[in-house]
């Protein structure tokens, strides 16, 4: 089979240290278009994993493809890097700088030089954040939900085949990530998206496919109904707290729900991705998660 | 999708430009934000306060340097800040993953420092205009009675400097990441002048903002060398930004003639001076 089949993100036993820390040990996985969600508590290494995938960090070990290149080639790094859309976790803001000047300076280095051209872009993926009306507001001016949509929006120019999202929802509020999620699915259906998130309901409402990572493994790699599917008959819920139950907690109804190895006669009920990522990381994770 | 398929909406979509037509509208980009930096603008807005008391004033301030001095260290200022902008804003992470490559980056900061020397070539424009060097007569000011110009290239010194400093300011962001990189910086500059004071007449003009008052005029002809001498620095200056490893064929060639360039300069000025 010739390169046109190639999945744009190929990744083989793929390794990162930093000192003493494995952050990525040994994870392989290939993509296409669509959207692959990465979830996982902190320190999983999905961070790293998309650094690596955004050509920032080279892996210790394995091998990675992406748009059917290697990124460890100098010569292949810079065509990569034509067509890949990258939104880091702390993306970094030139506070003088208005959203359109800032977006208009990463499209030069993205090498768009043709004036009239990058400014007609750059005005179309600030639209595409609804922050039109905002583009020449000084970022520093700018709310935190704002400022993600910039970095958002940068991400985005010159349509990529490759996006790469580290945690894009963080600091949105309701009615954003509805309208984020709105852009990333048009997105997506054309092309790849990497994403990371810490948001299980992201992962249910857009993700094709999850990838639920721990300690720089992958734990879960398959459709988000089939990851929820992994925690059938594991979940349940009860009046009372249930000392046999791996996790638990009181819901607004006044019940409580466990999750774990369910005791004959249990009220079993629906399993949500939420319960079946939880039952995947453990105790580990909802300390996290109640931390955050 | 495919590859294919990928190359082509890309292509159609963005036509990508070649690198050094991205270094100039970066270079653009840069030169406005330096130009318009309240490090440039304030020392600019005190000498025009100054000089409203008069044209004497404004002469003077640029005939000795003063002028030059303070635009040339809000040059510093502000071409070491805007450099190392990202670093600063936490940008670098994402600029990484970008096609534009670190060095053309600072290729653009060093470029843009052509705006504010266009600014001090335009005020030694006027200042050459007013006083005339090339119909004879030396530049004196009744303020302080002797003469400091003698000839046109007398009025490219300042702009020069203004240059020198902006570029080092770029420089400095490349390699250090330090509050007190700064600082530092003015304390070497002080102790060269120390240094080259204590040197014998000659040697003083090795020093880029050596004059004919600290260094003595021997020959008018002594200026135009020193012009070669202070451009040949800047390049060698620049050559401290643009160095990476592997030391590419091109900027070998760049650091060869950088390094003749101020080899000459220095030569033929200790020589003009000495004669």
């Amino acid at each position: 089979m010739d390169g046109l089949m190639e999945p744009t993100v190929q990744v083989m036993e793929v390794q990162k240290r930093f000192h003493r820390t494995t952050a990525v040990d040994g994870v392989s996985f290939d993509a296409g278009a669509g959207i692959t969600g990465l979830l996982g508590p902190n320190g999983a290494g999905k961070t790293t994993l998309l650094r690596i995938l955004a050509t920032v960090l080279a892996p210790d070990g394995g091998e990675v493809r992406l748009l059917g290149r290697d990124p460890g080639r100098s010569e292949d790094r810079i065509p990569i890097r034509r067509r890949l859309g990258y939104m880091p976790q702390e993306p970094g803001y030139h506070r003088n700088f208005t959203a359109f000047e800032f977006v208009d300076y990463v499209a030069i280095l993205k090498e768009m030089t043709e004036r009239r051209r990058r400014h007609d872009e750059v005005r179309r993926v600030l639209g595409l954040v609804d922050l039109g009306d905002a583009s020449s507001t000084k970022i520093k001016a700018l709310s935190g939900g704002m400022r993600r949509r910039v970095a958002l929006a940068q991400s985005l120019l010159g349509d990529p085949a490759l996006l790469i999202l580290d945690e894009p929802t963080a600091g949105l509020d309701p009615q954003q990530r509805l309208r984020f999620r709105e852009v990333i699915s048009e997105i997506a259906s054309r092309q790849t998206v990497m994403l990371s998130t810490h948001q299980t309901e992201d992962v249910a409402a857009l993700c094709q496919r999850v990838m639920v990572m721990d300690q720089g493994r992958v734990l879960f790699d398959g459709a988000p109904h089939q990851l929820a599917e992994t925690a059938r008959g594991g979940v349940w819920i009860a009046d009372g707290r249930d000392a046999r139950a791996r996790l638990s907690w009181r819901t607004g109804e006044g019940r409580h729900r466990h999750i774990g190895d369910a005791p004959v006669g249990a009220e079993l009920v629906e399993p949500t991705i939420e319960d079946a990522y939880l039952l995947l990381v453990g105790k580990r994770a909802i300390e996290e998660e109640t931390a955050a | 999708m495919s590859l294919a398929v990928a190359e082509e909406r890309i292509q159609t979509a963005m036509a990508a430009g070649p690198r050094l037509r991205c270094v100039l509208a970066l270079t653009r980009i840069e030169a406005r934000r330096l130009i318009t930096h309240p490090a440039i603008l304030t020392p600019a807005a005190l000498i025009v306060l100054t000089g409203v008391r008069g044209p004497g004033v404004f002469q003077f301030l640029f005939l000795v340097g003063i002028g030059y001095f303070a635009i040339g260290i809000g040059t510093f200022v502000a071409a070491n800040l805007c450099a190392s902008r990202s670093r600063r804003n936490g940008t670098e992470e994402l600029y990484r993953s970008l096609p534009l490559r670190p060095a053309d980056r600072t290729v653009a900061h060093l470029l843009s420092v052509a705006a504010p020397l266009a600014v001090a070539l335009l005020i030694a424009g006027v200042l050459a205009a007013s006083t005339r060097p090339w119909a004879g007569a030396s530049a004196r000011l009744d303020i302080e009675p002797r003469t400091i110009m003698y000839g046109l290239p007398d009025f490219a010194q300042g702009p020069l400097l203004v240059a020198f400093l902006g570029i080092a300011g770029v420089v400095l962001a490349r390699w250090f990441n330090t509050p007190i990189a700064v600082p530092a910086v003015f304390a070497g500059i002080f102790a060269m002048n120390s240094l080259t004071d204590l040197a014998p007449g000659a040697l003083r003009w090795l020093n880029p903002a050596a004059d004919y008052s600290s260094a003595g005029l021997v020959s008018a002809s002594v200026m135009p060398w020193h012009l070669v001498y202070l451009a040949g620095l800047i390049l060698l200056l620049g050559l401290g930004g643009l160095v990476r490893r592997p030391f590419a064929r091109g900027l070998q060639v760049y650091g060869a003639l950088a390094v003749a360039i101020t080899s000459l300069g220095a030569v033929m000025q200790v020589m003009a001076a000495s004669s």
